[in-house]
């Protein structure tokens, strides 16, 4: 019986033991992963040599190769892919579509997006927007259920039939203030839920950031997209076209903060876009 | 005898936890409140001029932050590898370049109403969720703050704009300049960026 308490007690300070050790350590642990490297070979070998050993010239040899194995450790370090990025093996091609897709933010979405936003109202853009979301409810709905979230299904799903009548097409959102948040799915979503790394980074000329795996989710959410087979391809691409400007217009001074706080803007927006979709899949 | 050993170390380690990490007086959602506060009174401040205003923000801002912690955890496992002098300039100059680049940014600020949710506290680490309700957004933006506590204080140490932290961003960016050219010919690339910063001001 004594036993029993005494194995019981034990296992409860190792318990103990390992849950301060795991309070102390960091909550974020992505970040601190890399601040706080801490080379794990020495130590191992440190186990490995026995206390017996005692004599100096065998601890100074041991010292030396630890510091081998470090130096050997940074050299392959140097060079390599910081943790916690896209892979980017068309650097140079993006590095040019990024060029040119800054020029034509600058020189042409920009100042048609503020002519646009001269002429309409931002209650109206607003009302424009709402009601290009709700064209493609079908394409959130089925990715919704892709990923088996039926609570945002059943979200898209009423936001569609709300906003479509009492919201007259889409143009309002009555929907939001009864409290059905708008919903973000999409295929590159759905694919990453089920595991698929982005594989490389692609800045589309025109299209803008992506990346192989959201690539392939633009094909097929355009694929599945009712308006799609509705509507004559060019009036698509002017859906598509109205709904950039539309969006420039809204969020002017967004993507020159990103460019202007930046040391690299290239890879400031690649981290950012990396960041923001693996937020968006987690959720 | 032996059981009493053990359940003076049953106490003893519950307790580690707390006497490692006592909690400071304020909370930190509360700290990150009036620091906010204090800013939004300073911009709704009519007889302040433009320039004014964010140089009287600035100083919340250099406050709030640990600088140090911010820099630590830009450079990543570079800040082991680099002496304490580096260092020392490294925190300094990143400083003068997050001023720089945000001392114009607060005049865009248009009545957006912001939004305490939730903080999260794990000692010495906590963080706060806000919501940002503007119009032109799609839909409510959302910040995180992450602070760490330093001696009784509450300090921010990275900022998260719908998952995108800040820290993140510039560790990357970083990085890759580490990767073809010297910490020090960094150094020099921060400190001309400041430089244009400042010159594109006056």
């Amino acid at each position: 019986m004594k036993s029993i308490f005494k194995a019981t007690l034990a296992v409860v300070v190792v318990m103990l033991v390992w849950a301060t050790v795991s309070m102390a350590s960091d909550p974020f642990p992505i970040i601190l992963a890399s601040a706080e490297f801490t080379p794990l070979t020495p130590k191992k070998e440190a186990q490995v040599c026995p206390q017996k050993d005692e004599i100096d010239t065998n601890r100074i040899r041991l010292a030396q190769k630890w510091e081998e194995e470090e130096k050997a450790r940074k050299a392959r370090e140097k060079g390599k892919v910081i943790q916690g990025t896209m892979p980017d093996p068309f650097q140079p091609v993006n590095r040019g579509f990024f060029w040119v897709n800054d020029k034509l933010y600058f020189n042409a979405l920009k100042p048609l997006a503020r002519v646009y936003g001269f002429i309409l109202p931002e209650d109206v853009r607003i009302g424009v927007r709402h009601a290009i979301l709700n064209l493609h409810a079908p394409v959130r709905f089925a990715n919704s259920l892709l990923q088996f979230k039926l609570e945002k299904a059943g979200i898209v799903l009423c936001r569609f039939a709300i906003n479509s009548t009492v919201g007259l097409g889409g143009l309002l959102d009555p929907a939001s203030q009864m409290g059905l948040k708008r919903v973000d799915e999409d295929f590159g979503q759905t694919l990453g839920v089920y595991g698929v790394k982005e594989v490389a980074y692609i800045d589309w000329p025109i299209l803008g950031t992506s990346c192989v795996r959201d690539s392939l989710g633009t094909v097929f959410d355009t694929l599945i997209d009712p308006i799609y087979y509705l509507v004559n391809g060019w009036v698509y691409a002017g859906i598509f076209a109205l709904d950039k400007i539309n969006e420039t217009s809204l969020t002017l001074g967004t993507y020159e903060s990103l460019i202007e706080s930046a040391i690299d803007p290239y890879i400031a927006v690649r981290n950012a876009y990396y960041q923001y979709r693996r937020e968006l899949i987690q959720k | 005898m032996k059981g009493k050993v053990l359940t003076t170390l049953l106490v003893l380690l519950t307790a580690l936890p707390v006497l490692a990490a006592p909690t400071p007086a304020v909370s930190p959602m509360d700290q990150v409140k009036s620091e906010i506060e204090d800013a939004l009174t300073i911009l709704k401040n009519p007889k302040l001029k433009p320039k004014e205003k964010s140089q009287e923000i600035l100083k919340i801002v250099e406050k709030s932050v640990d600088w140090q912690e911010v820099a630590r955890r830009v450079l990543g496992i570079r800040w082991r590898r680099v002496n304490p002098q580096q260092r020392e300039r490294f925190t300094q100059l990143f400083k003068e370049f997050v001023k720089a680049n945000y001392a114009d940014k607060f005049e865009k600020y248009s009545d957006e109403k912001i939004i305490y949710e939730k903080e999260e506290t794990d000692p010495p680490y906590a963080r706060v969720l806000l919501k940002i309700y503007s119009k032109a957004q799609p839909k409510p933006i959302s910040m995180e703050c992450r602070l760490i506590n330093k001696e009784g204080k509450w300090l921010v140490y990275d900022i998260l704009i719908e998952g995108v932290s800040m820290v993140n961003n510039y560790r990357v960016q970083i990085n890759d300049i580490l990767v073809n050219k010297s910490f020090d010919d960094m150094l020099k690339t921060l400190e001309k960026k400041i430089q244009e910063k400042f010159g594109k001001e006056s």
